[in-house]
């Protein structure tokens, strides 16, 4: 029924698009397809297919779908420390957006709408960004309320609410012919049933064992600074730095490094370094001397620090058939997570592969 | 808003801002005891449903589970293994009662807990319980109806129903 809502909001809108400006060049429209591979020694594996299609009238409006299908595999510690046996599920996630394009803004809206047998998510969002000073300088707003029905694996009695709304702003600035600068804030306010139903937690002498107990309200925030320069004629850099806080007492800071360069008229080539670290909340311990209004054993909300290196290719043809362009891009990220304070897992490393193809009609 | 309004509302602003921005502001964690349910009626009244019910070493007579209970002639805590069947010691009934209480918490009310749930058939509002996959074969949980005696036992436990401390427990007699 969701998906059907969607795809009928999607079909709604699309007249819109097509007579919002009737002076407009004729449709840009690209398909795009992937699928990647994640594999941890965690025991988990998650591979991910995915479609998209956009249309685009140059200088009118834009409309978007797609739909993505992880399916996942796990056996890791939260698995196996709740006694249970490996685990497989599939989730399906269908979005669309649209967007109009004025000369010196631009409005859109989204819909998304992910199901999983323990997991049910519908997000709608509204975003908009002007151009100011001569398209130099570009400020964005955005939002967008989440709807999550939180449940357990084979149970229809089990059923809790969380909601969170989020907002988003942003400046992006060019500050000279080749370096661009970007500031971002994002916050957020879940509210709801935060904590894993299947994790227990026990006092350190084991007499007390509790459903795991997070708090019902959280507060996140988050700045950005992305610079990007380029480099010669071919390449350039870009430097990213974020930190992110809460009122669960989680600070994290996140720096990233990307180069991208042409190889040639079709390839480019981008390598990406990410690292981050983070404290842990307030109130997660390695182990807990008696009970606690909060108690956790979420390894996310420990000390952590964790390392992606990546490379991307990217393939680009024109005119090649009846495509006007067509293109593929490989990635493959190698991460290493190192928990401080975890006593069930140590580190956790991994690869995350994924290839992608794109058509222009 | 008045003249005095104003700086009031700048103040305002200002806390506020500091608040929301701040990222020392964390939400307090201060120790909190499970609920202060009644001892007597758990060792009188419910624990027996328990061991008859739950504490076979399959399910929960097992010191790897989180709720694992005690019981004569199963799990023991520091008994002889020649004493097995003897009646349960009052650690062991204190450990049992501090297991099931502390799984009364943690969801909206009582009757929502995982404690009174989970052994309750998934047909009349109970929960998941791998016991009736894994032990039962798809068979019905431990409570098949709301008005299972047993049930009513745990779920009025749980609401805090209270017991004459003197009590009989049925289990306290030696084994002939």
């Amino acid at each position: 029924v969701q998906l059907s809502r969607t795809l009928a909001a999607l079909f709604a809108f699309l007249p819109v698009v097509l007579t919002s400006d009737l002076r407009a060049d004729s449709p840009e429209v690209d398909a795009r397809v992937r699928a990647s591979s994640y594999q941890d020694n965690d025991h988990t594996s998650v591979s991910t297919v995915g479609a998209s299609a956009n249309v685009e009238i140059p200088g009118a409006a834009r409309i978007g779908a797609s739909y993505l299908a992880d399916i996942v595999s796990s056996a890791s510690v939260d698995v196996v420390s709740a006694a249970t046996g490996r685990f497989h599920e599939t989730r399906n996630e269908v979005a669309g957006h649209a967007e109009v394009l004025l000369s010196d803004a631009e409005v859109g809206g989204s819909y998304r709408y992910s199901v999983e047998n323990d997991w049910r998510s519908s997000s709608v969002g509204a975003s908009s960004t002007i151009d100011l000073a001569q398209k130099n300088t570009q400020l964005s707003i955005g939002g967008a309320l989440v709807l999550n029905q939180v449940g357990r694996a084979n149970d229809p009695n089990f059923s809790r609410r969380l909601r969170s709304y989020i907002a988003n702003v942003g400046v992006t600035q060019n500050l000279d012919k080749s370096t661009l600068a970007q500031l971002l804030y994002t916050a957020s306010y879940d509210d709801g049933f935060q904590s894993s139903p299947y994790r227990y937690v026990s006092t350190s002498d084991r007499v007390f064992t509790f459903l795991e107990r997070d708090p019902m309200t959280r507060l996140r925030q988050a700045f950005g600074l992305r610079l990007r320069r380029s480099l010669l004629s071919s390449s350039s850099l870009g430097i990213e730095y974020r930190l992110y806080f809460d009122d669960w007492g989680t600070m994290g800071h996140t720096g990233q490094l990307r180069l991208a360069s042409d190889l040639s008229e079709v390839t480019s080539i981008v390598l990406r370094q990410r690292m981050h670290y983070q404290n842990g909340a307030s109130f997660y311990h390695e182990s807990y001397d008696r009970p606690y209004r909060y108690m956790t054993v979420d390894r996310e909300l420990s000390t952590l620090w964790d390392s992606f290196s990546g490379v991307q290719l990217l393939l680009e043809w024109e005119k090649v058939g009846p495509f006007p362009k067509i293109g593929a891009d490989f990635s493959g990220d190698f991460f290493y997570f190192r928990y401080l304070d975890f006593a069930l897992l140590s580190h956790r490393i991994g690869f995350v592969g994924s290839l992608g193809l794109m058509g222009a009609l | 808003v008045s003249d005095l309004g104003k700086p009031r509302w700048t103040r305002v602003a200002v806390v506020v801002a500091i608040a929301w921005f701040a990222p020392g502001c964390v939400q307090p964690n201060p120790p909190e005891p499970p609920p202060e349910l009644d001892f007597a009626f758990f060792r009188c009244d419910l624990q027996p449903v328990l061991v008859k019910q739950c504490a076979a070493p399959a399910c929960h007579g097992n010191g790897k589970r989180f709720f694992r209970l005690y019981a004569r002639n199963r799990l023991r805590l520091g008994v002889d293994p020649l004493d097995v069947n003897r009646p349960l010691h009052e650690e062991e009934v204190r450990a049992n009662f501090d297991a099931a209480r502390a799984l009364v918490q943690g969801l909206d009310s009582p009757e929502d807990s995982m404690m009174v749930r989970k052994p309750l058939e998934s047909s009349q509002g109970g929960y998941y319980h791998g016991a009736t996959k894994i032990f039962r074969w798809g068979g019905p949980n431990v409570f098949s109806s709301r008005d299972d005696p047993g049930y009513q036992k745990l779920l009025s436990w749980a609401e805090g129903t209270r017991e004459d401390p003197s009590c009989t427990d049925p289990g306290k007699d030696e084994a002939p």
